[in-house]
């Protein structure tokens, strides 16, 4: 039916001419591109997988792939929780703290009593909720409101542990380390998290709407949708993200550290970035995102099989992180024609 | 068409809006009958946007009834929402979420899509609507709304304002809906809505573009000063009278070419189709070829300093793009030719374009009228690197007494009408003094009397030996040029001469060179 009525445009008067040849192989016959956001960091954790694998065979094993793939999960996580913030036109600096505050409940408090440690872990989620609710109803900037927090979290984490310790309950420890026949319980995580978090995003109509509120608040609210309690759910579901990032990170640790995910805060970020999210609002992929931050997490293990140097290491990741984008800018240029308005125009 | 037999689907009565010390408006009343399609006609800043706001509730009034479908309600109370009241709003800024697809855009507008395949089923509802509307607009469900034109986007916020929310729609309050739009695309617009009119649904439309009140709209108030001064209609309506009773300016109710006036006379004029004026004329500023021309032996087109030259056609058929390559070949160091799809251009000179898209692609939100004005050209009020505020504001002030702002240079640009913003870009392209002027649909949601001061602007630019390049979705004003490159599909299918440049002539040569 589609295709029916777009010929009929075509060869009317009205239409203009097409889109480039090129461009035109770049999309389905909707319009839609045939290569989502996800594509290149998709295609550069492929060949990250494929360089540590022929570099280290054995890293291709059950108990390979779930220490290689392992370290990364919480940060896979965490650029989640931040993905949500930034679909919704934000940007969350708290997350590392955050992070690091539900590692140390986990390690503290959960481990003395687990009602109080619950409530603990509900009360951050709700809280940053609220947070939600402040940056929206006060129109503040979401930077600003989520540094300060990042102050807080980290100060009640000190609080409770001043110094690394503590013991993550073994249940937890066990859980998040379980070990399923055939697939490794990290891949099977990843998995999952990747598909509820595309399908809900990316194919439900409340998902469009929490783009929409990033993208243009306005249009939301004149289409008869609540910004407030879209911001509310995209900051509770980032809450949610955090804790289980935090639980995820707690059951590998197995102990408590106030400061254990303060790199979070920059490498979540990276994550949405490279998984080819942009700061505009409700531009962002969650598929793009997992493999964005499997990228970010998986260089320095590349890059140590390949013996570089540790000076080398920072420089060569951040190196690769520009490379990234820039062929994305080559990918989006092919996509689009020359120029989105003057494709646009013919599209 | 003034049924008065028909039901009443809207009266409003004594509504008055006080805004601090203006009082946006005073004691206004009107009446829409069902299947009736109203306009309200008034220049920028007459109160037409504040009054429909209290109408469908978004703001409230200060006294005054508002009386929707046999519902009254006192305007100063709290309303329903507008969709839940049965109203539909199209508002004058473009308002859809650039991040989402064409489908999805219409899954939230369009309430009743299902859980399952909702982007399939809102689509098709909005494509039933948009083939109705506007045949062959060539819009996909996939396409990003980001990645579509203006024209485009207005053309989708009108047809999601026609989906199922819940409630039938039973009144469209439409803020200028056409602004930019093509020729064909607000004829089918005005068919449409006329047929919808048909089956009991009314309307209440604002725009600039009067012609389109006169033609389509079976009854017009003309508002000013915040007044409902008049109501019009019927054969004995034209453009001038409604422009009479805006009192926008005697100078524009004269028929014809106004304060602009017709291209001078001793310059030499060409023979109708000819490519070009005889040779003579000021310095040649802009070079615009075919590409594959050659075999029937037309040259390029040359056009000189002191010449306003329009681009015209159907909406999107490549006159934006010949007016950004021209951009980029006065931006590149070597002034090189650059291309388009089918044509080769050069600039000789400097150029200044003016974005119609000025809330995307021209102001600075955040920054007052004087840093918007002078953005362009800081080099003219800097020492040694650093920006004199006052030479910065006096630059603005200049500019705007000529053009006829009327704010301060330290004003936020925000706090300027859509008109008087549009006024500032030009006063931005003009300040920075480049020899050819690009224009990009600067008129756009302008009203008349801006309008007109526009035009003799532009005309005086160009006595001033500026070299204008003009595109304009408005075929009316395009008789200001003296030459009109009409496009098809990409190419230039031909060239009028100003006093020639009809609509109808504009029309018959776009479709002329169609295969």
């Amino acid at each position: 039916m589609t295709q029916d009525t777009d010929a009929s445009a075509a060869e009317s008067l009205d239409a203009p001419a097409r889109l480039s040849r090129a461009a035109q192989l770049m999309r389905t016959p909707s319009g839609a591109p045939l290569l989502g956001m996800w594509f290149l960091p998709t295609v550069a954790l492929v060949i990250m997988l494929v360089a540590i694998f022929s570099i280290q065979p054995t890293a291709f094993s059950y108990t390979g792939l779930s220490l290689v793939l392992g370290g990364s999960f919480p940060l896979v996580l965490a650029a989640l929780a931040q993905m949500f913030v930034i679909a919704g036109g934000d940007i969350d600096l708290g997350i590392g703290s955050f992070v690091s505050l539900v590692n140390v409940i986990f390690a503290v408090t959960l481990e003395k009593n687990v009602l109080l440690g619950t409530l603990f872990l509900i009360g951050l989620v709700v809280a940053n909720a609220l947070i939600g609710v402040l940056i929206t109803v006060r129109r503040l900037p979401s930077i600003v409101v989520t540094l300060g927090m990042a102050f807080i979290w980290l100060g009640i984490a000190i609080t409770i542990l001043p110094n690394p310790g503590g013991t993550v309950p073994a249940p937890i420890v066990s859980f998040v380390n379980l070990s399923p026949p055939v697939i490794p319980g990290v891949v099977l995580g990843i998995v999952i998290v990747t598909i509820v978090t595309s399908w809900f995003l990316m194919r439900t109509r409340y998902g469009a709407v929490l783009r929409a509120t990033g993208s243009n608040p306005e249009a939301v609210t004149r289409a008869g949708w609540s910004v407030l309690k879209a911001k509310i759910v995209l900051y509770g579901i980032a809450g949610i993200f955090g804790v289980l990032s935090g639980m995820v990170l707690s059951g590998q640790a197995t102990s408590g550290d106030p400061n254990i995910a303060q790199s979070y805060i920059l490498l979540s970020i990276a994550g949405v970035i490279v998984g080819g999210g942009s700061f505009a609002g409700g531009d962002v992929s969650p598929g793009g995102t997992v493999a964005g931050a499997l990228v970010i997490g998986l260089m320095a293990a590349l890059l140590q099989f390949l013996n570089i140097s540790s000076n080398y290491q920072v420089g060569a990741q951040g190196l690769t992180l520009v490379v990234i984008l820039l062929f994305r800018v080559g990918l989006s240029l092919l996509r689009r024609g020359r120029q989105s308005r003057i494709t646009e125009a013919r599209a | 068409m003034a049924d008065a037999t028909r039901s009443v689907t809207l009266r409003v009565t004594g509504v008055s809006k006080r805004f601090g010390t203006t009082q946006a408006v005073e004691d206004a009343s009107f009446v829409v009958r069902a299947g009736e399609l109203i306009g309200i006609a008034g220049h920028n800043g007459a109160g037409k946007t504040t009054l429909l706001n209290v109408v469908a509730g978004q703001l409230r009034g200060d006294s005054g009834t508002v009386d929707l479908a046999g519902q009254p309600r006192e305007a100063t109370a709290a309303a329903p929402a507008p969709n839940d009241a049965g109203i539909r709003i199209v508002h004058q800024e473009l308002s859809l979420s650039p991040a989402l697809r064409v489908d999805e855009t219409a899954a939230v507008f369009d309430r009743k899509a299902g859980a399952f395949s909702w982007r399939r089923q809102a689509w098709r509802k909005l494509r039933d609507v948009l083939d109705e509307m506007f045949p062959g607009h060539g819009i996909r469900p996939g396409l990003l709304i980001g990645d579509l034109s203006i024209s485009r986007r207005q053309m989708i916020e009108c047809a999601c304002a026609m989906l199922s929310r819940g409630r039938e729609p039973v009144l469209l309050i439409l803020d200028e809906p056409t602004s930019s739009l093509g020729n064909t695309a607000t004829q089918t617009f005005y068919a449409y809505l006329r047929k919808r009119a048909e089956q009991g649904l009314s309307a209440i439309i604002t725009t600039h573009r009067l012609n389109e009140m006169v033609h389509y709209l079976d009854r017009i108030y003309v508002m000013r000063d915040g007044k409902v001064i008049s109501e019009q209609g019927g054969p004995g309506t034209t453009k001038e009278s409604l422009v009479r009773a805006m009192g926008v300016g005697a100078h524009e109710a004269q028929a014809g070419r106004p304060a602009a006036g017709p291209a001078p006379a001793g310059r030499p004029v060409a023979a109708a189709g000819q490519a070009e004026p005889a040779a003579g004329g000021g310095e040649l500023r802009v070079e615009i070829a075919e590409r594959d021309a050659g075999a029937d032996g037309a040259g390029p087109i040359r056009v000189r300093a002191g010449e306003i030259v329009g681009l015209a056609g159907l909406e999107g058929h490549g006159q934006l793009e010949v007016l950004e390559a021209l951009s980029h070949s006065a931006a590149s160091p070597r002034r090189s030719m650059k291309r388009t799809a089918h044509q080769q251009v050069r600039v000789t000179g400097s150029a200044s374009y003016v974005s119609g898209d000025r809330r995307v692609r021209g102001i600075f939100r955040y920054w007052s009228l004087a840093g918007n004005v002078s953005i362009s050209s800081l080099r003219a009020v800097s020492t040694a690197g650093f920006v004199s505020p006052a030479e910065e504001a006096g630059l603005a002030a200049r500019w705007a007494g000529l053009l006829g702002i009327k704010a301060a240079p330290r004003d936020p640009i925000t706090s300027l009408s859509g008109g008087t913003q549009q006024k500032a870009l030009m006063a931005r392209a003009l300040a920075a003094g480049g020899d050819v002027l690009l224009l990009e649909d600067p008129t756009r949601g302008v009203d008349q009397s801006t309008k007109d001061d526009v035009y003799a602007l532009l005309r005086e630019q160009a006595s001033q030996g500026k070299c204008v390049i003009w595109y304009s979705t408005e075929n009316d004003e395009l008789q200001y040029c003296d030459r009109i490159l009409v496009f098809r599909g990409g190419r230039i299918v031909g060239t009028l001469l100003g006093p020639e440049a009809s609509e109808d002539a504009i029309l018959s040569t776009s479709f002329a060179g169609s295969v």
